[in-house]
């Protein structure tokens, strides 16, 4: 089997390497915040924002899809915080809750889009499981900048991050306000996602965010080099996962790589082991 | 005239429909070491918490030295409870401490020399020095407590607040505690304690506020521990050995 | 609450979407999968006879999966027409569920099975009506089905299947003949996916395409590689989209081919799995062929 160094091959193995930096950075703060589950949500939340962006833009831009897969996203995680101060329910019915409403919605959404018939709407289904194999340069840069952003602004509010997610009462009393890092993780968090559902699609984003943490986090003793491995390891797993698909027919890119990351997170969580 | 770290006037907080502080009104002395005690569920983190501006109050006003919380935040220093922290994170007990330079760095300056200095010497009054580079998830229940103290200690603030440091802790690190809030006592800063044990409460402090949603009684231990009182905030008689 | 108020507010709108307004009409209709069915049925059926196609243009039967209001039109037909061949794959159950209760005629059964296509799969390829002289076949199906429905119209029915068969296989002459008039080093179709290979068995051209016989089955980097070295190699003028396919992989291959100092044109979109807007000419299935083969022929000649 040919193993053909390409420029789509370029485009899909550096798309989604691109991609593996944002999700890494996003899920070990995730992980630290003990939200890991949130990216699920926002990964699910994104589909009924994107078809809204559709719906009310009429094409497939990136732009409008963009715009409502953010929109959509913060609304779920902020419906979750408003439930959750207001409600007895626990966090994980929480979690499981919000999930579903924002699946069936996007789900609903989809489909009422593909009854429509409308051409352009094609593609939206491609979401899903992404289109890795399919990425071309403007992908490349949509993912570049997503997983960008989030370096820089993980650079930028270092030490706020830091503090904040280790004492939130302690930063409360400097003055931080709690609102602000929450908005800031929230962010981080969407931008990623809707980076990295070109790829992978966002039923398997999710992992790709909880992956890397869990296996950075026994060889890590400082927050820096925590969130710096969770990158260089998102960033290793999607490499590793668009070579291995590339040298066999027919094997789906995402999946590949969600199954490479979950094969070698098996040795931390030996290691993490009580 | 007693000069007050800390003034409270008519504080109310409602927690989930709740009242959990009714009215409340009380000074906190300067230079002295205070313990605000009282029963379980009495509201006493949650002053605490309110104090701080870190959980919203129906009404009351809280002032310290004389000023408002914004303007004067670094001088006061937090320790919350040990276990409203998640200790797996990744840091050694060095980083830790050295947050608490906050008030000299901010968010975004390096750390000086004379910011590591005040850490060390902070290691040094807790009794930590040797665990400098331990990771934090690694440590005792003492061993974090004392973390939390050197942190306090690193911000050089004239008003350290404490939720329950004595709670679970081994008795080398108690005494080493105790040892801390003297010296600090004795360099002119206020010390206010939310305290678990009733027993020791005489023994460790100058002063005492006793609540129960409401004050029940504050000042001079003896006047705050008379049987009335202790049966007015416990519901019942509570034997002092 | 104030939330519970949109939950509820929410939860009606979508309960009210499951309506079906037609059912009351009274009056009776065929339901169609396809539009090439449902234009097929259309024009065999006694006048007066009311079609209802569920997969209107732009829609892909291999994905689709029914709303409530199809579920609904379904139940109220007198009977249903549908492709068959696992062409509408999501909703096999469905249409066996159906059967017990009301005719229901799966008019690629009626091909006999040397003729089908088998691409390796477990599956026949299900795009019949790219051979017209197959597709012939279907309409034979249909018009067997219809006069079982309206024996009392036997008589039109047959003529006016007739009249249609003699435009198909005019049809079918008009295909050969324009698709011979390519070169033929050109003679090679790039799509999407393999819709068009009865099209090209029947008429001469070399079909490739990157996903299989069906849009459910994903593609990877290999495939994306393979089809932009083939369209180098021999040197393909066009490729084309499809109008009810997302044309991202196209476009992927294009911009492939287009690194490699190779520009291959979008020769244009083809109607694969869905016919065009009802009103114009593809939305008809003959119109919608010619417009193809029009696309085609411009592209590659």
């Amino acid at each position: 089997m040919a193993f053909e160094w390409s420029a789509n091959t370029f485009w899909a193995v550096g798309g989604c390497t691109l991609a593996g930096i944002g999700a890494g950075i996003a899920g070990s703060l995730n992980y630290l915040r003990s939200r890991s589950l949130s990216g699920d949500v926002v990964a699910h939340a994104v589909l009924p924002g994107i078809c809204l962006g559709f719906l009310f833009s009429g094409t497939k831009s990136v732009f409008s899809l963009v715009l409502g897969g953010i929109v959509s996203g913060y609304l779920s995680l902020y419906l979750i915080s408003f439930v959750q101060k207001n409600s007895r329910l626990k966090p994980d019915v929480l979690l499981a809750w919000a999930l579903a409403l924002f699946f069936g919605a996007g789900i609903f959404l989809l489909t009422l889009i593909q009854h429509t018939g409308n051409s352009a709407q094609s593609g939206l289904d491609k979401f899903i499981f992404g289109k890795a194999a399919a990425l071309t340069i403007e992908d490349l840069l949509l993912m570049g900048s997503t997983s960008l952003i989030s370096v820089i602004l993980v650079i930028l509010f270092f030490r706020i991050l830091k503090h904040y997610i280790f004492d939130s009462l302690f930063t409360g009393t400097m003055g931080l306000s709690s609102l602000f890092v929450e908005i800031l993780c929230n962010s981080i968090t969407v931008i990623v996602i809707i980076g990295g559902i070109q790829a992978l699609g966002f039923i398997l984003i999710p992992a790709l965010l909880v992956i890397p943490p869990v296996i950075a986090r026994p060889y890590i003793t400082t927050f820096k080099t925590f969130v710096i491995l969770s990158a260089v390891i998102g960033a290793a797993i999607c490499f590793i996962g668009s070579v291995l698909s590339l040298g066999f027919e027919s094997l789906p890119t995402g999946p590949v790589i969600v199954v490479t990351g979950g094969l070698l997170s098996i040795p931390s969580l030996i290691k993490l082991k009580r | 005239m007693k000069e007050s770290a800390i003034d409270i006037n008519n504080l109310s907080v409602t927690l989930s429909g709740n009242l959990i502080l009714d009215n409340i009104s009380v000074s906190v002395e300067k230079g002295m070491l205070t313990g605000l005690i009282g029963p379980n569920g009495a509201g006493k983190s949650t002053m605490l918490k309110a104090m701080l501006g870190l959980i919203p109050v129906n009404q009351g006003t809280i002032t310290f030295f004389g000023k408002p919380l914004n303007e004067i935040r670094k001088q006061i220093a937090f320790v919350p409870q040990r276990q409203e922290i998640d200790w797996d994170f990744p840091a050694t007990v060095e980083e830790i401490v050295l947050m608490g330079r906050f008030p000299f760095t901010g968010f975004f300056k390096r750390y000086s020399s004379e910011d590591k200095n005040e850490v060390e010497q902070a290691l040094a009054s807790a009794g930590i020095t040797n665990l400098k580079n331990r990771q934090i998830g690694k440590l005792s229940g003492g061993q974090q407590q004392r973390v939390f103290i050197a942190r306090a200690l690193a911000q050089q603030a004239s008003l350290i607040i404490l939720d329950e440091p004595f709670a679970g802790i081994d008795a080398a690190t108690e005494e080493t505690i105790r040892e801390v809030f003297i010296q600090l006592k004795n360099n002119g800063k206020t010390v206010l304690i939310v305290h678990h044990d009733l027993q020791t409460a005489a023994e460790y402090f100058d002063r005492l506020i006793l609540l129960n949603v409401k004050i029940i009684e504050e000042g001079k231990k003896e006047d705050v521990l008379k049987e009335e009182n202790l049966i007015s905030a416990y519901g019942r008689k509570v034997k002092l050995y | 609450m104030k939330y519970w108020g949109w939950l509820i507010l929410i939860a009606g709108f979508l309960g009210s979407c499951t309506n079906n307004p037609s059912t009351n009409s009274g009056d009776e209709f065929l339901v169609c999968t396809t539009g090439m069915v449902g234009d097929l049925v259309q024009n065999l059926a006694p006048d007066g006879v009311k079609v209802r196609v569920i997969m209107g243009p732009g829609v892909d039967p291999h994905l689709y999966k029914p709303a409530p209001s199809d579920l609904g039109l379904l139940r109220n037909s007198k009977a249903i027409f549908l492709n068959g061949l696992h062409l509408e794959g999501k909703m096999t159950e469905i249409f066996t569920g159906l059967a017990r209760s009301k005719p229901v005629f799966a008019l690629g059964d009626s091909v006999p099975v040397n003729q089908l296509r088998q691409t390796g799969s477990a599956y026949y390829d299900p795009h019949i009506w790219f051979d017209v002289s197959i597709w012939l076949k279907a309409g034979s199906a249909a018009k067997v089905g219809l006069i079982q429905l309206y024996p009392d119209k036997k008589e039109e029915i047959i003529k006016k299947a007739e009249k249609y068969f003699v435009e198909l296989t005019a049809l079918d002459s008009f295909i050969k003949k324009e698709i011979g008039s390519i070169p033929s080093d050109r003679k090679i179709l790039v799509t999407s996916h393999d819709a068009f290979g009865y099209f090209g068995r029947a008429y001469g051209m070399e079909v490739e395409a990157l996903q299989g016989i069906s849009t459910v089955a994903d593609f990877g980097i290999a495939e994306v590689n393979n089809l932009v070295n083939l369209i180098i190699e021999k040197k393909i003028p066009a490729v084309f989209i499809e109008t009810s396919v997302s044309p991202k992989a196209i476009e992927a291959v294009m911009a492939g081919c287009d690194s490699k100092g190779f520009k291959v044109k979008k020769g244009g979109s083809l109607y694969s799995d869905a016919l065009g807007d009802p009103g114009t000419i593809s939305g008809t299935y003959i119109g919608m062929v010619k417009t193809n083969v029009s696309t085609i022929v411009n592209a590659l000649k």
